[in-house]
């Protein structure tokens, strides 16, 4: 047997006993203290900063710290293997930082999707709760338990073709009697049949509530509605907790490949931060987890896969093909998720590897299945997804953009919480002009939407050329050499920010937003080009995404992320797949129209499609290599602003 | 008999006319000026259009390090090869239109001439011959920073043609280009959309788009000729349907390239003999040339003056002289 040893983590105060010669980063993650990282333990991104204070570690310790940091005990939590009995402080900056602070709300869909639906939205709640008296039985009325209950039940609810489980068929004789035949059937929508998940004594009609749940790679959003009357009670959020193994989905199919424990430690995590939510809405609600007895959760693929405990490998493999995208309902309990034990999980369809069950419902929410005119969807995330379509015909694609507008792999990048700049002007090259940050505190890093804002100013200003190249001439003061020989930008000096760094744009970062900004316009290019059409073609381009309503649309057309329309024809959209999965959860037609989305939606895979390359190639420009599509951008340059 | 149908393409752009070299009335030293493009269709379709100027052959010499170029070569110029002035003199004789001063001896492993150094070779050029100058830079960034400024000076008036701006490297010679009034050679890796960008790049830096050449990378025969066709020939079909900013005449570095071949310097075939060995190296860059002009190249720089001779044919055939448009 290998020896084990005892690793305490600060300032959590959580200890975890493992075996000698385990990484520190797998310690944190059994012991669930966040750890930063976004390789996912490969050792290079530098970001599992964590300090050694008492014990012995071997490794970690590399060029990404100081001679200072190293006496200090500085070393990657990833590469530190444990040697002894370890105290871990986890320092601020390696922490999770914060908690989401914009909990995505609900985006006001209805009335117009309404009117495109042609039909109010009924109120037919996937889960119902019906309270029925039932005649008790009679020589003259002998009837089955369970046929009487179908038949009371089919009266009531106008419906027939019922099914029972075992279990509930072997309670029912003696729970109708002890109830004196006044119960609550709980009835599950199952495509034609209905389910009667179960039954319980007495009315318990008035505490039916489900949760829509958004699961996305960065953030997972939960909202509590009540399904008497269809109405939003609370919403929670928090970061997906998967981020300690891998930023992107990409690293966490890798690492969920690897063994059946990662593939666990994953979906315990996703199923974690799901049940994590529900408790925190369920207490500030007072209700019991048991009022609970449905969730309807949209998900990119890999997250619905990782969730489900499906094997997510071969979705990044060629030809990229999931495990399943048209999932039935299932018992909650059984995929680990604390709700009523009875109560199901809709889990809504995928159309592909890179095309979820998020877009789908996106492409319900926001009516774009049942528009007259050709409409287009784009979702900006760390994979940029396009629908275009109308009630005729759907396509789609995905792009890898890389995490960028969510905030990773730069130099100062964070999400969008406490501290992050979120909005800035600069006045010239050596001057910022102002800044908002999220939570208004000292700033600590920059979000995607400080990002695309900060690009297009220095485009402006001229501290970029448009291939995204620093001119350290236009400022000398603050252009500087950064490791690795780079050039970078720095935005706010350590002594005004929150955490004594400076915040600093690199000549990496600048190609990263160029690189994440034209995959996502080239795959709109492309698929626009393969239905032989154009961006003046489509009546409204709707932006979903991690940007939410806080992009400044004036910047994103200027570097050449959203398309030089007329601005009236750009519309914010929010987080509208959940929005989606609220809309399944309390309509059961809805539900049913998402998949007939699914199936009616075609995907068009840009990685085969060789007029790709050249429109990213065409793309990797500010704000295109072909600037006459942007006739506003090149009026604002030619006015001339700064210099 | 019935009528043909009118095939002809009709285009709505044009490429720009870029005039090299300055006579003492404009300012500068040469006895004749240059120009190049004007095309308003596909090379040689006189038929359908304006085919624009008749496209113009410059000879390559370099500053030093001439004494290395293959043996076929070395017989042509002989021990000119070891004084660009003379070399220069030698070439205007094979009767070509301008000549292309490469300053290789300043690359960082060739000899690493100086500034001073590569100014001396070019007032030395300029004085022994009348024809236009293009000027080409070592192709080592850093270094052409240092010298093109000096070799640009040391040209002042003389409204030669620079090369080269690249994307990643193009706010000094832009800068040199405009103080002392030549004209740019803007260079992409075959790549037309980086072949725009480079453009756009100098335009906003300053320089007019209309005084660019492109300069699009070119390759020999047998080594991705097809490739290098149809990137510029795409470059120019965008041209002609009103991409100003890919309308710019366009040079190949046929000699430079058609000579690193080994089937040009030592013909690996069966049956070559002493005899037929030299017309190897001839023909292929001859072929490289052609080839090129096909697809609307509008300034070829050579080396052979054999290769030449031909090149200066087959073009006059495709061209005859009352096709060309002033």
């Amino acid at each position: 047997m290998a020896k084990s040893f005892k690793v305490s983590f600060r300032p959590d105060e959580v200890s975890v006993e493992v075996p000698a010669g385990t990484a520190i980063l797998a310690a944190a993650a059994k012991a669930g203290v966040f750890v930063n990282s976004l390789c996912g333990g490969d050792g290079v991104c530098g970001r599992c900063r964590v300090i050694v204070r008492q014990g012995k570690a071997s490794g970690g310790t590399t060029e990404f710290f100081t001679r200072e940091e190293i006496q200090q005990g500085y070393i990657l939590a990833c590469q530190g293997r444990v040697e002894s009995d370890l105290v871990v402080e986890v320092p601020p900056e390696t922490r999770l930082a914060g908690a989401p602070e914009h909990v995505p709300g609900e985006v006001p869909f209805l009335a117009e999707l309404s009117k495109r639906l042609d039909r109010a939205i009924q109120l037919s709640p996937l889960v119902r709760k019906t309270y029925i008296q039932l005649p008790r039985p009679s020589l003259d009325d002998n009837v089955s338990d369970l046929q009487r209950l179908e038949q009371a039940l089919g009266k009531e609810t106008g419906r027939g073709d019922f099914q029972m489980g075992l279990k509930v068929t072997r309670r029912l004789p003696h729970l109708l009697r002890k109830a004196d035949y006044r119960v609550t059937a709980v009835t599950g929508h199952r495509g034609p049949l209905t389910e009667i998940i179960d039954v319980e004594a007495g009315d318990t009609s008035r505490r039916n509530f489900c949760i829509a749940a958004d699961v996305g790679t960065t953030t997972v959003v939960c909202h509590l509605v009540d399904l008497r009357d269809g109405q939003t009670l609370g919403r929670a959020a928090k970061y997906n907790s998967q981020a300690t193994y891998g930023v992107d989905v990409i690293r966490r199919i890798i690492h969920a490949s690897q063994s059946p424990d990662n593939e666990n430690a994953l979906r315990n995590a996703i199923v974690g931060d799901l049940n994590e939510l529900i408790r925190e809405l369920t207490r500030r609600y007072r209700l019991g987890a048991g009022d609970i007895s449905l969730i309807s959760a949209a998900g990119n693929t890999t997250m619905v896969h990782l969730m489900l405990g499906l094997p997510a490998e071969n979705i990044r493999r060629e030809p990229y093909t999931g495990a399943a995208y048209h999932l039935p309902p299932f018992r909650a309990a059984e995929v680990g998720l604390q709700i009523n034990p009875r109560g199901l999980l809709y889990s809504l369809p995928c159309v592909a590897g890179f095309v979820g069950a998020d877009i789908v419902s996106g492409i319900f929410a926001t009516g774009l299945a049942h528009s007259d005119e050709v409409r287009m969807l784009i979702d900006i995330g760390t994979n940029g997804e396009i629908v275009i379509g109308n009630k005729e015909f759907l396509v789609c694609a995905s792009a890898s953009a890389g995490p960028a507008f969510e905030g990773a792999e730069c130099r100062s990048g964070m999400r969008a919480s406490r501290g992050a700049i979120d909005h800035i002007r600069l006045l010239d090259a050596s001057h910022v002009l102002n800044y908002s940050t999220v939570g208004s505190t000292s700033p600590v890093g920059l979000c995607g939407t400080g990002y695309v804002d900060l690009v297009a100013e220095m485009l402006r200003v001229g501290l970029i050329d448009k291939t995204g190249r620093l001119d350290q001439e236009a400022a000398p003061e603050k252009v500087r050499l950064a490791q690795h020989g780079e050039l970078e930008y720095v935005v706010v000096p350590a002594s005004w920010t929150g955490n004594g760094d400076d915040i600093t744009v690199t000549q990496g970062d600048v190609s990263n937003i160029l690189r994440a900004k034209a995959a996502i316009y080239a795959a709109a290019s492309v698929l626009l080009k393969a239905l032989n059409m154009g961006f003046d073609d489509v009546a409204e381009i709707m932006v979903a995404g991690a940007f939410g309503n806080f992009l400044n649309v004036g910047n994103a057309v200027f570097i050449g992320l959203l398309p030089d329309v007329p601005r009236d024809r750009l519309r914010f959209v929010g987080n509208a797949s959940i929005a989606g999965a609220k809309l399944a959860a309390i309509c059961s037609r809805c539900y049913d129209e998402i998949f007939d989305i699914a199936a009616r939606t075609t995907y068009f895979e840009l990685s085969t499609e060789p007029t790709f390359m050249d429109q990213f190639v065409s793309a990797c420009f500010f704000p295109h290599t072909n600037v006459e599509l942007f006739p506003s951008v090149l009026t604002e340059l030619a006015s001339g602003r700064g210099g | 008999m019935s009528s043909l149908p009118d095939v002809k393409e009709k285009w709505t752009g044009k490429v720009n006319t870029v005039v090299i070299g300055a006579t003492p009335e404009e300012g500068g030293t040469r006895t004749s000026t240059v120009t190049i493009g004007g095309a308003e269709t596909l090379p040689f379709l006189s038929f359908e259009g304006a085919v624009g100027r008749r496209p113009a052959i410059a000879a390559e010499v370099w500053d030093s390090g001439g004494e290395a170029w293959p043996e076929v070569l070395r017989q042509a110029y002989g021990e000119a090869l070891s004084s660009p002035g003379e070399w220069a003199k030698k070439a205007v004789e094979f009767g070509v239109d301008l000549i292309c001063l490469r300053l290789m001896g300043a690359h960082p492993d060739s000899g690493d001439r100086s500034p001073q150094q590569c100014a001396q070779t070019v007032k030395e050029v300029l004085a022994a011959v009348g024809v236009p100058l293009i000027i080409w830079g070592c192709g080592v960034d850093e270094k052409d920073n240092q010298i093109l400024p000096a070799a640009s000076a040391a040209a002042k008036g003389e409204n030669c043609l620079m090369g080269t701006a690249r994307e990643k490297n193009y706010r000094t010679i832009v800068a040199v280009c405009l103080a002392d009034k030549h004209k740019l050679i803007a260079e992409s890796p075959l790549d037309i959309n980086i072949a725009k960008q480079v453009n756009i790049l100098c335009s906003d830096a300053g320089f007019p788009v209309g005084d660019i050449v492109i300069f699009p990378t070119t390759g020999a025969l047998g080594y991705g000729i097809e490739y290098v066709y149809s990137i510029q020939e795409r470059g120019r079909l965008a041209a002609l349907r009103g991409d100003k900013l890919l309308g710019q005449p366009v040079i190949c570095d046929v000699g430079f390239e058609a000579w690193r071949a080994k089937e040009a310097k030592a013909p690996p075939f069966e049956g070559v003999t002493d005899e037929t060995r030299p017309y190897w190296g001839v023909m292929w860059e001859a072929a490289t040339a052609l080839v090129l002009l096909q697809a609307g190249a509008e300034l070829v720089v050579m080396r052979h003056p054999d290769a030449i001779q031909y090149v200066r044919k087959a073009v006059d055939r495709f061209m005859p002289a009352d096709e060309e448009k002033s």
